[in-house]
């Protein structure tokens, strides 16, 4: 008789217990929705990290004068700059010339503590130049890239950090606008901001402290003397087109380049082609020159306040 | 003893085989997880029915003139106007006083064709009327929402439609910036734009159309008459500030609000309190009045292309953003 023997025909236990774990496992898997994706990323972070391209600290340096603080650095003070890891306004400071306006009001901002800058126009290369020199001696070890602006440019700081990520600051590169005249191997506009990477200001430094350096202490056209001096210690202009070749950092407003508004020189210092239209400037557009203080609350508030939802592209 | 241990042997085997099969069935049919949320709307859905809060659909009627077509007209063709469902350019278009660039012009862009309007800053209550009886005779089953804009203005569609899906279309009610003098409860200032439902436009048409109605068809000032002819026929403006109780709707430039530039008039005009700075303008801003056509361009970039890449870590030093 064949009898039923619960015993020794009963289905066996290891597989049983291998049925249940593989059921649970994949039951985890699936709910932990660990996508093949993730399982790449993991593989590659076991590569070299350069933390700074993670998300690149960036210094601003903003030139300036009292007579802008209440517009034009109070408008800056309130939009962009507090979006740099760190700033500081670059201003002669002389309180016997200033207003009591102006005087309280620079209690409430970030000035760099440099002496003996001379006010004007004229010597907006000396206010430069000895804005890197206080970067560098003081500030050098905490940040990747150092960014001289102008009072009134618009900086998108965030497309900036995103731009210089994947840079390398350990090479002695600059990027801003290019323009290829003036300049051996050409100069970044001045007003359209220009960044420094670590190298680039150590050479910087470098020149200014060598006795034998051509570099011009003051004087001359801040843009184009800076360019100069970082050229003797062979730093050099990166590219800063984006992958649709669409400029990043801008000159002049963006109106001026969406209507193809351009000086009649620009044609000729410009390293790039001049493009208008919507080929004028990249999506991830970093910089505008001559922005006043109103279009700075305006950019502000349509490029930050007004992007609480995704906002769709355009149909052409 | 043999056969019956093969049996279940073969037994367990299936069994395990079975496992297996439908291990590998749930591992490959387990396609993204269902969030909570879902369903959730999916109940929603089933209890409402109003479709046009999904997305409504609007139509924009843009106030223009040929003076103004090859500088206004056609940054608003080139930015916020193809982004309404559909928009038509209402302007008078008399090819004899046209230039060549105008008429042109006239072929590239939608024009409502509507027949004798009288040109010139005095006959835009006509112009505006006219403009609303012709969406209402053409378009009133195609869209939920008709508004009207100047060649000035800035819309911000999305938000517009965003914030008409919260309303109700078949409610004798209108939106815009509210003023609260002249007119029975108030009308909408003209220059920042005004959104009127299909209940609206519907009783705007019957007014039209009754010979004892003392709507006005042309004189008067634009907003004014238009509210006045709404309010014979039970139309009331609606309200349009956002949870914070700013602005969604403005009749004067971003700056002149952010400012706080108010002229003495909008003090005595305005419904709600005026507020400066950054509580001037709803994040969910629908309109701008006093744009030009550069300013156009530029805040369409700013809006819809120059994206600010989305920040990763922060170090300690970085500030928020002053409010």
């Amino acid at each position: 008789m064949t009898g039923y023997n619960l015993k020794t025909h009963s289905v066996p236990t290891p597989v049983v217990i291998t049925c249940l774990i593989l059921i649970t496992t994949f039951y985890v898997v699936i709910h932990s929705n660990v996508s093949y994706i993730e399982f790449q990323k993991i593989k590659l972070g076991n590569v070299t990290i350069h933390p700074e391209l993670l998300s690149p600290r960036i210094l601003c340096l903003i030139v300036t004068a009292p007579k802008y603080f209440l517009d034009r650095i109070k408008a800056i003070n309130a939009t962009w700059a507090p979006r740099c890891d760190r700033y500081f306004f670059i201003t002669e400071y002389i309180p016997q010339n200033m207003t009591l306006q102006q005087i309280n009001f620079a209690q409430q901002i970030p000035i760099a503590p440099i002496q003996n800058i001379t006010p004007g126009y004229d010597h907006l290369t000396q206010k430069s130049t000895v804005a890197f020199q206080f970067a560098y001696e003081n500030y050098f070890n905490d940040f990747d890239w150092f960014v001289k602006a102008d009072d009134d440019t618009y900086l998108i700081v965030e497309n900036l950090k995103a731009f210089l990520s994947d840079k390398n600051t350990s090479e002695p590169v600059t990027f801003g606008y290019n323009y290829k005249t003036n300049v051996p191997k050409g100069y970044h506009a001045g007003g359209a901001s220009y960044a420094l990477s670590r190298e680039s200001l150590r050479r910087f430094n470098e020149a200014h402290k060598d006795p034998n350096s051509t570099c011009v202490k003051d004087g001359g056209a801040e843009d184009v003397e800076i360019g100069k001096c970082l050229r003797t210690k062979d730093v050099y202009m990166g590219k800063s087109l984006d992958k649709q070749n669409r400029e990043l950092f801008h000159p002049f407003k963006y109106i001026e380049h969406f209507y193809g508004n351009f000086k009649v020189w620009l044609k000729e210092y410009a390293e790039n082609p001049l493009q208008t239209g919507d080929n004028c400037c990249g999506d991830r557009t970093i910089s505008f020159h001559y922005i006043t203080p109103d279009e700075m609350y305006l950019m502000d508030f349509l490029l930050y306040k007004m992007r609480s939802r995704d906002v769709p592209q355009r149909n052409k | 003893m043999l056969p019956s241990i093969n049996k279940k042997r073969s037994i367990s085997i299936g069994i395990l085989v079975l496992f297996i099969i439908l291990i590998i069935i749930i591992y490959i049919g387990a396609p993204t997880t269902i969030y909570p949320i879902d369903i959730q709307n999916i109940q929603v859905n089933n209890v409402k029915n109003h479709t046009e809060q999904l997305s409504p659909r609007v139509l924009c009627l843009i106030l223009t003139t040929p003076k103004n077509f090859l500088s206004r007209a056609i940054a608003v063709n080139e930015t916020w106007g193809p982004r309404c469902d559909r928009y038509f350019f209402v302007t008078e278009s008399d090819t004899q006083t046209m230039t060549p660039e105008q008429i042109n012009f006239t072929r590239q862009v939608p024009i409502a064709p509507i027949q004798n309007i009288t040109p010139g800053y005095d006959h835009l209550t006509q112009k505006s009327t006219l403009a609303f009886l012709f969406a209402y005779e053409k378009y009133f089953n195609d869209f939920d929402w008709f508004i009207k804009a100047d060649d000035d203005v800035y819309l911000i569609v999305d938000n517009l439609k965003s914030f008409l899906s919260q309303q109700d279309t078949s409610k004798p009610e209108t939106f815009g910036y509210n003023f609260k003098v002249i007119v029975p409860q108030g009308y909408h200032s003209g220059g920042a734009s005004y959104v009127l439902g299909r209940e609206s436009l519907r009783r705007f048409y019957q007014a039209h159309k009754d010979p004892t109605s003392t709507c006005s068809k042309d004189t008067g000032h634009e907003d004014v008459e238009i509210a006045k002819c709404l309010r014979s026929k039970g139309v009331y403006p609606g309200k349009s500030l956002d949870k914070q109780n700013r602005e969604l709707f403005h009749p004067l430039s971003f700056n002149d609000h952010f400012r706080g530039n108010f002229p003495d008039w909008l003090k005595q005009y305005a419904e709600n309190p005026l507020q400066a700075r950054y509580e001037c303008c709803g994040d969910q801003t629908i309109s701008f009045h006093y744009v030009t056509p550069e300013e156009l361009y530029f805040m369409d970039f700013l809006l819809y292309r120059a994206r600010p890449a989305s920040s990763t870590v922060k170090s300690n030093s970085s500030m928020i953003p002053a409010k």
